[in-house]
């Protein structure tokens, strides 16, 4: 229901999930390649993003309708895209690494049914959902990594410039498109009850988000040399598999697989709401409720390809080049087309 | 078209909590089944023993959990060689072999024997670790008697619950010239210090320099490379010249400084405890204090020119030194170690117990 308000809380913690999903998932390349000064990096972007986020505030408070078609289509792309090729890897991560015996279709059923269960439940759903799981998730990740500080090298985050100032330069820059899931903020606007809710919610989600991936990625720099580096798995339940607790608690795989599945459905199930109320907003739909079945069958579609991942790899430069502007500058669309 | 937008939702209000706290139960519950692994169905490998055979091939050793509660049986577990090119082709001609299903998540220890060590461990290191079903903390030694023989000595054959035996035995807590060395080591380190066993039990340890073995250590060594790494708590120390016993406690971690210009100079401060507890010695603690400061000299210069092996993680922390990965490979860590420049201070701290001083 539009109707519905979210609150701070709820606000928070959904574009929380969103933008740190793919701390659980994956991590950005370029975020490892520049190792230290990439997360220092990471404190200006989100420094950069608040700024953003507050001149495009003031914008926000002027009394106005609706999104510009280019900017709702935009994000409504954006969106789609990410969430098919989440829904990809999820498959195959989960496929990896716990149900090995079972088959990609079936693995597969399970998501989308619970993407498109909670794209149709609606915001008050997803957004309760968020409250009540993902504080556990932030705080269990939080403590989880924390058990692997005492196998941390810190010498491994140098040399500073890690693969050189060039490449930090070049790549860097567009470690700022790891907050592209912020921008369905603009999207759902109204859904909070005044400006002052969704201004404290732009904040808190961007200065969590930031704690999350810096602990994140600093614990996985140092806890692997860069010649072991390898992606076969997530980060994390790397991390998480080198937690030992004494001699009865020494496994905690399986609280990662807890965790990174609740998070995932939560992931796909609001990716999927906001590209369809994207969707109608662009295009002026009563409801968002009759597009949540064609997205979700492109979504799908799109994820079953099998060399997505091969693909994505390829042309996950390109993407990089214009990834970084959806949070930044996809919203001056809105401020420079006929918005109103 | 009206401007307001709905997203529309079937969520409803009064829906009964108690049916979905139901539904979650069941979904917990009825998910359980269907990736279930029944203890019957599979074949819990405890220890693993790699040998080299004479065509190149690997014999592998797997030695699996006996699990019964039948005390006319002694033995708790069986060992199957099965010779292969990998570990993972091995584990598959057991599976036809047993009809069970091969679990690695139990396996405690990895035996290299010292032929494969010498090969080189690299292509094993690369794949454990790329292999979920291995843990981690996975302990590996090098055996200096076949893996195969190791894993069926009679030590392991009789005891109760092998997979304890392992973690007893290499525990470095408990022996003071124990190193205890897990898979997980490979990730971090290049050059390493393994346990070296045979039949008896733990016999020192190896040096692996990218994965291949050059060098032993005796247990001495090893408690000075303990002790130099920091991974020392507590032992008893005598030295030669004397009949005397000092009892050496780790204070704190040591501090590992690399400095110089040409980042060619490394200060190593140990922070050490401890008593003389032989009452008719005539010797002060300094003595044995400078005792240990030259046998640590002896074993740097022992590893840095003789071996040019890099133990002590001192490569990492010069990285801290280098603008970029370019400049800390033009640097070429290798071929200027063996002319590095340690210095080592010991701060000791001498524990005067109040029942002595009174006795004075």
């Amino acid at each position: 229901m539009s109707g519905y308000k979210l609150s701070k809380f709820e606000g928070t913690l959904l574009f929380v999930n969103l933008i740190c999903n793919k701390f659980l998932l994956f991590t950005p390349e370029y975020l490892r390649q520049v190792n230290l000064t990439g997360s220092v990096l990471m404190l200006g972007f989100s420094f950069l993003i608040l700024g953003v986020f507050w001149y495009f505030l003031n914008y926000f408070s002027l009394p106005r309708k609706n999104f510009s078609k280019t900017f709702g289509v935009l994000i409504f792309i954006v969106y789609t895209f990410f969430t098919a090729f989440y829904l990809n890897q999820y498959i195959e991560t989960v496929k990896t690494i716990s149900l090995v015996d079972s088959s990609v279709y079936f693995i597969g059923g399970i998501f989308i049914t619970v993407m498109i269960a909670g794209a149709l439940s609606g915001i008050k759903a997803l957004a309760r959902s968020h409250a009540l799981f993902i504080p556990f998730i932030c705080i269990s990740l939080l403590a989880l990594i924390s058990g692997s500080f005492s196998s941390l090298n810190p010498y491994l985050l140098f040399p500073v410039f890690g693969k050189g100032g060039g490449n930090l330069l070049k790549n860097g820059f567009f470690l700022i498109s790891v907050f592209t899931e912020f921008s369905g903020i603009f999207i759902l606007k109204d859904n909070f009850k005044d400006l002052k809710d969704f201004r404290k919610t732009g904040f808190y989600s961007i200065i969590i988000s930031f704690i999350i991936c810096i602990t994140v990625q600093l614990s996985y720099i140092m806890s692997f040399a860069e010649n072991f580096n390898f992606e076969k798995y997530p980060p994390v339940f790397q991390i998480i598999r080198q937690v030992e607790s004494g001699q009865y608690f020494q496994r905690f795989d399986s609280l990662f697989l807890i965790m990174f599945s609740v998070s995932s459905f939560l992931y796909l199930g609001s990716q999927l709401f906001i590209s369809s109320l994207a969707f109608s907003k662009a295009f002026r739909l009563t409801t968002n409720r009759y597009s949540v079945l064609p997205i979700s069958f492109i979504i799908i579609s799109v994820s079953y390809i099998n060399s997505l991942q091969f693909f994505m790899t390829d042309i996950s430069k390109i993407l990089n080049l214009f990834l970084w502007a959806v949070p930044v500058i996809l919203p001056l669309l809105t401020r420079k087309g006929k918005a109103v | 078209m009206g401007s307001t937008c709905y997203s529309a939702s079937p969520y409803k209000e009064r829906e009964s909590c108690m049916k979905k706290i139901i539904l979650i139960i069941f979904v917990i519950l009825l998910s359980g089944c269907s990736n279930q692994k029944d203890i019957d169905n599979t074949a819990y490998v405890v220890g693993l023993g790699v040998d080299v055979l004479k065509n190149d091939d690997f014999l592998i050793t797997f030695l699996t959990a006996l699990p019964t509660d039948n005390k006319e049986i002694n033995t708790k577990s069986v060992s199957y060689s099965i010779p292969s090119k990998t570990i993972y082709s091995a584990s598959n001609n057991l599976t036809s072999i047993l009809n069970k299903k091969i679990d690695f998540s139990h396996c405690r220890i990895i035996v290299f024997s010292q032929s494969v060590a010498e090969k080189g461990l690299s292509f094993f290191k690369k794949t454990l670790l790329n292999e979920k079903s291995f843990r981690p903390d996975t302990l590996s030694a090098v055996s200096q008697i076949n893996a195969y023989d190791y894993l069926n000595s009679d030590a392991i054959k009789e005891s109760s619950n092998p997979a304890g035996y392992f973690e007893l035995m290499f525990n470095s807590k408990n022996s003071p010239d124990t190193v205890t060395f897990t898979i997980k080591d490979f990730y971090t380190k290049k050059d390493v210090v393994i346990p070296l066993i045979d039949s008896s039990g733990i016999k020192g340890s190896v040096i692996l320099k990218d994965g291949k073995f050059i060098s032993y250590l005796s247990k001495r060594q090893t408690m000075v490379y303990k002790i130099l790494t920091g991974d020392f708590n507590h032992s008893y120390l005598s030295f030669d010249e004397d009949l005397s016993v000092l009892s050496l406690s780790r204070d704190k971690k040591p501090d590992i400084t690399v400095w110089g210009k040409n980042k060619d100079k490394v200060n190593i401060t140990l922070y050490l405890s401890g008593e003389v507890i032989t009452d008719n010695t005539s010797k002060d603690y300094t003595t044995f204090v400078n005792l240990l400061k030259t046998e640590c000299e002896n074993f740097i210069t022992f590893t840095k020119k003789d071996l040019n092996c890099d133990i002590l993680g001192i490569y990492d922390k010069s990285r801290i030194y280098f603008a970029d990965e370019k400049q800390l490979k033009d640097f070429d860590f290798y071929r200027h170690f063996p002319n590095y420049n340690f210095k080592i201070n010991i701060i000791y701290r001498p524990i005067i117990t109040s029942g002595r001083k009174f006795d004075l």
